[in-house]
């Protein structure tokens, strides 16, 4: 696997994630070839770019992928009100302890709850990347201002061989 | 006869639902921030015309990416879908998988599981 990174600060909306993800898909196609995981593993950037288009105050963020051997990492960071970033960290914090069945009993109530967050999130998206293997979730929060938080999210999944 | 056509944009897909041709198409990527409303649209069209629609329906999902979000809304539009089955219609559900994608794949058996309906994978 050659290896290559992607950097990105800026203003980010739904058209955007679509871009990325082109982007994304074209360059694990050329790097690995037509396989059955791409769209999965671009699944990771699309959680990472909704958290951040729904839950950043100024609609900006900072977004990375690394590929480097046999894993990609994406990063996302952006400005989150306080109730969000704590949220998502504790949900981080709750499914890192999920064995296999409890992820996926875990994913059958959210997707059979008919409630939808307050800004329209489904609540899956850090369950979501655990299930189709991500091997690290880890979300840090640090106070920036009075009520609002710099949220970092780090996710890391293998690349298959095939 | 009545039908529900939304264009596709870079981030919502195509719906495409005619009744007098038995066409029932949602086609395209999904990421939008309202996936809720966008879904919920097309169950509420369906509710106000189901009359109309053909004993032997086939929905067609034909989705490379969506969101999250999206694929808790589809759920609610699959359920409705389901709300016809159980009440005597002939109705089925195709979903595209393109070259054994995991991920499109998933997503369906996903469906299959919670719901307990059939969804015969078209590839």
């Amino acid at each position: 696997m050659k290896e290559n990174a992607l950097n990105y600060f800026g203003k980010i909306d739904e058209h955007c994630i679509v871009e990325f993800v082109d982007l994304l898909n074209g360059i694990l196609t050329r790097n690995l070839g037509a396989r059955k995981d791409l769209r999965k593993i671009c699944s990771f950037a699309i959680e990472l770019l909704d958290n951040g288009m729904r839950y950043s105050v100024d609609d900006n963020i900072s977004f990375s992928w690394i590929i480097q051997n046999d894993h990609i990492t994406f990063e996302l960071q952006n400005l989150a009100q306080k109730d969000d970033a704590v949220r998502l960290r504790e949900q981080a914090d709750l499914i890192r302890t999920f064995s296999e069945e409890e992820s996926d009993n875990e994913f059958r109530k959210v997707m059979l709850e008919p409630q939808f967050g307050k800004k329209g999130g489904a609540g899956l998206g850090l369950l979501q990347m655990l299930r189709k293997g991500a091997v690290r979730i880890d979300v840090d929060v640090n106070k920036s201002t009075e009520g609002e938080y710099v949220c970092v999210c780090k996710i890391v999944t293998p690349i298959k061989r095939y | 006869m009545s039908q529900l056509v939304i264009a596709p944009t870079k981030s919502t897909p195509e719906i495409f639902f005619h009744p007098a041709e038995n066409i029932f198409m949602v086609k395209g990527i999904s990421t939008p921030i309202n996936a809720f409303e966008f879904y919920q649209n097309i169950v509420a069209w369906m509710n106000d015309h189901e009359s109309a629609f053909p004993q032997n329906a086939t929905f067609v999902f034909n989705l490379p990416y969506f969101n999250s979000a999206t694929m808790k809304a589809i759920l609610i539009l699959l359920e409705r879908i389901k709300t016809g089955i159980d009440q005597g219609k002939d109705w089925t559900i195709e979903w595209f998988v393109e070259d054994d994608d995991e991920f499109m794949l998933e997503a369906a058996e996903s469906f299959q599981g919670i719901l307990g309906i059939n969804i015969k994978i078209i590839s």
